[in-house]
């Protein structure tokens, strides 16, 4: 468990620090913008506790807002991510699955399953990212464009790590 | 009651959820400027609507009022005016219609486009050549001097106020009146101006009041410029260098008068004589 839980901080911080040192530092142009740190709350294990997923989705979202001077934006939209995804596995999942403690990377899962998953949270989170960053309704069409080419070049990010990174859970 | 706290139990992670993004939001709100900005002036735009209908309805209720109130302006105006006094010359009573001849007009009018920060700065106002406006007549509001009018067309006129390179107006120095400068703007301030060609050898106080002379037929005499901001003495030169702080706050011009002098023509008239005839 502790070590699992340590597992889980180590991985937060190397997101963390690829989102903050790397991603955030290209400035492509608009419309590359990935969110990549959110695969930490993607990764949490299934059967993680409604509460800690939101709680936990606010600390990293405001400690990368505190990184990257965007106050209050990634908090934002990372609580909602942790409430989307506490429901999202729960009506997608059967209840056997959930109760095995396993963290919902690709060798755990099915492959479409995982992918589906981690391409409809990271919509939603650039989405809303987008959206707070320009608050305002004009603009939709472009805003819509620049979240979803961000979210698909993130999803690409993600797979890639989650290939490079993830193993299969063994104690079932 | 019971049911109550269940209800929260139940729901408690949606309401955790409501307290955390409100929080989120309250620093997005107070930590980014521009989400500040776009969030009062919303609600700003919201609340002046309100406002403005509230107003709407609410200034019938204080006509009555408002009608007593412009009556005691227009009696007090009243006894302003020259006909409700004569002139008592030792002991001939004269009528002052004979004694007074009106010399300057006045054309009220509004600026609709206004400009501070240009090195030529022009106004325009609602009123045209219709209206009688003709090139060169001068320009004054509530609080002084405002400026000239260098082009019409029918229903606009445009002017160049004092705050253009191009604009020179004779002012007269307060307790001074034999001196006259000339009043120009060098494009540093909107507040400010200067007067050149005054003799090194007057004395100008800090804070004197400046109004325009008789010599521009364009301007009636003492109507306020400004006044003396501050005084240098011109390196090596025998003027004066003196900044005007201008009495009129050309940022936010509303309502102006042009001037129009009926003796005009006829000085205009004399001086071309006097320039052809020899």
């Amino acid at each position: 468990m502790a070590i699992s839980i340590l597992r889980h901080i180590l991985s937060f911080i190397m997101l963390a620090g690829l989102q903050v040192l790397i991603l955030n530092g290209l400035d492509i142009n608009s419309y590359v913008n990935p969110q990549v740190f959110i695969l930490f709350l993607l990764l949490l294990p299934v059967n993680t506790e409604i509460w800690i997923c939101i709680l936990l989705g606010f600390i990293t979202g405001g400690i990368v807002d505190g990184l990257a001077n965007t106050y209050g934006i990634h908090a934002f939209a990372g609580t909602a991510l942790g409430y989307f995804r506490y429901f999202y596995i729960k009506y997608t999942l059967d209840k056997e699955e959930i109760e095995r403690d396993m963290t919902p990377n690709i060798r755990n899962m099915p492959r479409s399953w995982h992918l589906f998953y981690i391409l409809i949270s990271t919509i939603l989170y650039h989405c809303l990212v987008f959206f707070l960053e320009s608050f305002t309704f004009t603009g939709l069409g472009s805003l819509t464009l620049k979240a979803f080419s961000s979210g698909l070049i993130a999803v690409g990010i993600m797979l890639l790590v989650g290939f490079l990174f993830s193993r299969k859970t063994t104690n079932v | 009651m019971r049911n109550f706290f269940l209800f929260i139990q139940r729901y408690s992670h949606f309401f955790l959820l409501l307290l955390l993004e409100s929080i989120a939001f309250y620093f997005i709100y107070s930590f980014n400027t521009y989400h500040h900005a776009v969030i009062l002036n919303s609600s700003n735009s919201a609340n002046g609507f309100v406002i403005e209908k509230r107003a709407d309805i609410t200034k019938y209720f204080s006509l009555g009022l408002e009608n007593e109130r412009l009556q005691l302006e227009n009696v007090a105006l009243r006894k302003l005016v020259l006909e409700s006094y004569y002139i008592d010359k030792g002991d001939t009573i004269t009528n002052t219609d004979t004694t007074f001849r009106q010399k300057f007009t006045y054309i009220p009018g509004n600026v609709i486009q206004n400009s501070t920060d240009l090195m030529n700065n022009y106004i325009t106002i609602d009123k045209g050549s219709r209206h009688g406006i003709k090139r060169n007549m001068g320009v004054i509001g509530p609080q002084g001097i405002v400026g000239r009018i260098v082009a019409t067309s029918e229903n606009f006129s445009v002017a160049m106020s004092v705050l253009n390179s191009k604009f020179v107006a004779t002012p007269k120095l307060e307790g001074n009146t034999s001196s006259t400068g000339k009043l120009v703007w060098k494009g540093e301030s909107p507040y400010f101006a200067q007067i050149e060609l005054i003799n090194k050898y007057n004395v100008v106080k800090k804070g004197s009041t400046i109004r325009t002379s008789n010599y521009s037929p364009d301007f009636p005499e003492n109507i306020l410029i400004g006044k003396v901001a501050e005084v240098k003495p011109d390196n090596g030169g025998s003027f004066l260098k003196i900044k005007v702080r201008l009495s009129t706050n050309f940022t936010n011009l509303r309502s102006v008068y042009i001037i129009n002098n009926l003796q005009k023509t006829e000085l205009e008239s004399l001086e071309s004589q006097l320039s052809n005839g020899n």
